[in-house]
């Protein structure tokens, strides 16, 4: 094989061929049975790459922004259109697969179906295989590492975080043998039970953490709404509360310390709604009074303010406009020592109809944290709409952080990622920023 | 027999959809000149095949008329004619797709071990330069390299990954 051909596949996988080296490449290619399956395998590896790279991205994303596939049987594809990665496509055929396997198939739907995960290494691949199939394996589900979220038929969200040992005993019922759990149950017909080798927790409608230690004791902690624990004389822990299970079903009351809170927030697939009652620090967060230095500025010439076309009429628009880099909307906000607080930030996002955003082009609520010299140094971001976006409809993003120790400001930027494209648009309504101490026990 | 239930098409079209997704991707990237357009063209793919999808056909066979047929009306919308290659290699690159699905199959997994085998540091940058809204330019001058020394990097890394996968799978095979 010339050695030269490698160069040429992969000058045309950087797009970097000319004609003549194209001419060059179809003639070899044509002739030479073995170099067409070298090229294919390149393609191949091209492809595998992008989903490596875009299946991380995208699971992240999910476990992040918790966009998960409700419980509905159609349409839901449509929307998820530029997930064109392997990995990606792979998890949202099997959970469609099994949203629609009691119809096509006439036989039950497993309990629960992988969502997503995130480095997740499991200790048997077999496992990994069923799981990513949509199937649901009977027996123990052993996570080495990373975390899995499953969701349940009847609507719950489950999130294992590895090293743990849990299994779906039943449609409603959890089994943790060890390890960590998060669970969310949004409706009443969602609900579970959890139980461990030392206790039972009922789900009262809420979000909560359950960790089975290796002693046989088991902390329950509650993110938000209220949870039953124990059988036979049962405590009801309420957001910001715990509960030690001792290993001999001794209950130990205790708070939930600002550590442990940062660590379920990890594993929570959201933010509690419960979160934003605090006071929205942002100045003019509904964009009534336009730009200005004192309020809203960004990116001269891709922002303006717009009198209609917000959610209940002002907002703000950022443009593509043909800038290549990331046209933005930004508050920069100052209020001395707040690290160790828990920020909680959001913002409405809608592609106009008659400028939607392109393939490619999506919008991201970004929190960047300030230090004493007025440098960024850290930050959190979230990405919201995209190509496939039905224009005109609000989406919220909403992201949660806790904030960074050495933090004197944090900048709140709405941006549009542009790729230089001269159209697509994202009107951007009823920002917020909360800044609050984690829930305490009360 | 009754004519398969919405349900049921959907179902179907998933599992088909599903098995080829990876073969008809390298395929369309086979003759198209960017990753970018690659993803673009499927996006189409993907709706032109489920709105006309039949059951009873062949998927594979047809799926594959159908992103050879997206993918060119995609290069002639962009005028990227000159890139396309003429009809004879463009059915020889599908026949030998179609050959090489459970080849490519073994390879998506062989790469993940494959990846983990590369130094961090390389492993990180080839994910970065893979990720999505990289731009090779922005990450040269991240990286204080120029673009085309970033490029040799990639270049040798991709070879790399490419033997080290072929290595595995020879391995597997003989084991």
């Amino acid at each position: 094989m010339n050695p030269d051909s490698h160069d040429l596949i992969q000058r045309h996988m950087a797009g970097l061929l000319t004609e003549d080296e194209a001419a060059v490449l179809q003639t070899r290619l044509k002739a030479d049975t073995d170099l067409r399956r070298l090229y294919l395998h390149y393609m191949n590896l091209d492809v595998a790459l992008e989903a490596q790279a875009g299946s991380r991205d995208r699971v992240i994303d999910l476990l992040r922004a918790a966009p998960l596939p409700e419980n509905k049987p159609a349409g839901r594809w449509v929307s998820w259109r530029p997930l064109t990665a392997a990995a990606a496509l792979l998890i949202f055929s099997a959970v469609a697969a099994w949203m629609m396997s009691d119809l096509s198939r006439g036989t039950a739907r497993p309990f629960a179906v992988l969502a997503a995960a995130n480095e997740a290494v499991w200790a048997d691949p077999n496992v990994e295989l069923a799981l990513r199939g949509g199937e649901l394996p009977l027996g123990a589900l052993r996570l080495v590492s990373g975390t899995a979220e499953f969701l349940c038929a009847d609507g719950a969200t489950v999130v294992m975080r590895g090293p743990a040992v849990m299994r779906f005993a039943e449609r409603k019922r959890v089994f943790v043998e060890s390890g960590r759990i998060f669970c969310r149950c949004p409706s009443p017909e969602s609900r579970l039970s959890v139980e461990t080798a030392s206790t039972e927790v009922v789900d009262l409608g809420t979000e909560f953490a359950v960790d089975a230690r290796a002693d046989r004791s088991t902390l329950v902690a509650v993110l938000s709404g209220e949870v039953q624990v124990g059988k036979r004389q049962p405590r009801f822990l309420r957001q910001g509360e715990a509960v030690e299970v001792r290993g001999d079903g001794i209950l130990i009351i205790k708070p939930l310390a600002r550590e442990e809170f940062a660590e379920l927030l990890r594993a929570s697939p959201s933010v509690s709604e419960a979160v934003l009652h605090g006071e929205n620090v942002l100045r003019d967060a509904g964009f009534g009074n336009g730009l200005s230095e004192a309020t809203w500025s960004g990116t001269e010439g891709n922002i303006e303010a717009v009198r209609s076309g917000g959610r209940s009429g002002r907002a703000v628009r950022v443009f593509a406009g043909g800038y290549a880099l990331w046209p933005q909307c930004l508050q920069r906000i100052e209020r001395g020592d707040i690290a160790g607080k828990l920020l909680v930030a959001s913002v409405w996002a809608a592609s106009p109809a008659q400028d939607r955003l392109r393939d490619g082009q999506f919008a991201m609520l970004k929190v960047a944290f300030i230090n004493d010299q007025g440098r960024e140094f850290a930050f959190s971001r979230r990405h919201v709409l995209d190509g496939g976006h039905t224009g005109g409809r609000f989406e919220q993003v909403q992201l949660a952080a806790l904030v960074p120790p050495g933090t004197r400001g944090v900048l709140f930027q709405l941006v549009l990622t542009s790729r230089g494209f001269d159209s697509g648009s994202v009107v951007f309504d009823d920002a917020a920023l909360i800044l609050t101490d984690a829930p305490a026990a009360e | 027999m009754s004519p398969p239930s919405e349900h049921e098409r959907h179902a179907q079209f998933l599992r088909h959809y599903a098995e080829s997704e990876v073969a008809l991707h390298t395929f369309v990237r086979s003759l198209v000149p960017t990753r970018q357009m690659a993803s673009e063209v499927m996006q189409d793919v993907i709706l032109v095949l489920w709105e006309k999808f039949d059951a009873a056909a062949d998927f594979q066979g047809w799926a594959f008329g159908v992103a050879k047929n997206v993918a060119l009306r995609h290069l002639r919308r962009q005028s990227r004619d000159r890139h396309v290659f003429d009809d004879d290699l463009v059915n020889q690159l599908a026949d030998d797709a179609v050959a090489l699905v459970p080849v490519h199959d073994g390879h998506c997994e062989a790469l993940e071990r494959c990846l983990e085998k590369l130094p961090a540091a390389q492993r990180e940058l080839v994910l970065i330069a893979y990720t999505k809204g990289t731009r090779m330019d922005e990450l040269a001058t991240r990286r204080g390299q120029t673009p085309m020394a970033l490029y040799k990097l990639l270049h040798r890394i991709r070879q790399a990954l490419l033997e080290c996968v072929e290595r595995t799978l020879a391995k597997e095979e003989h084991a």
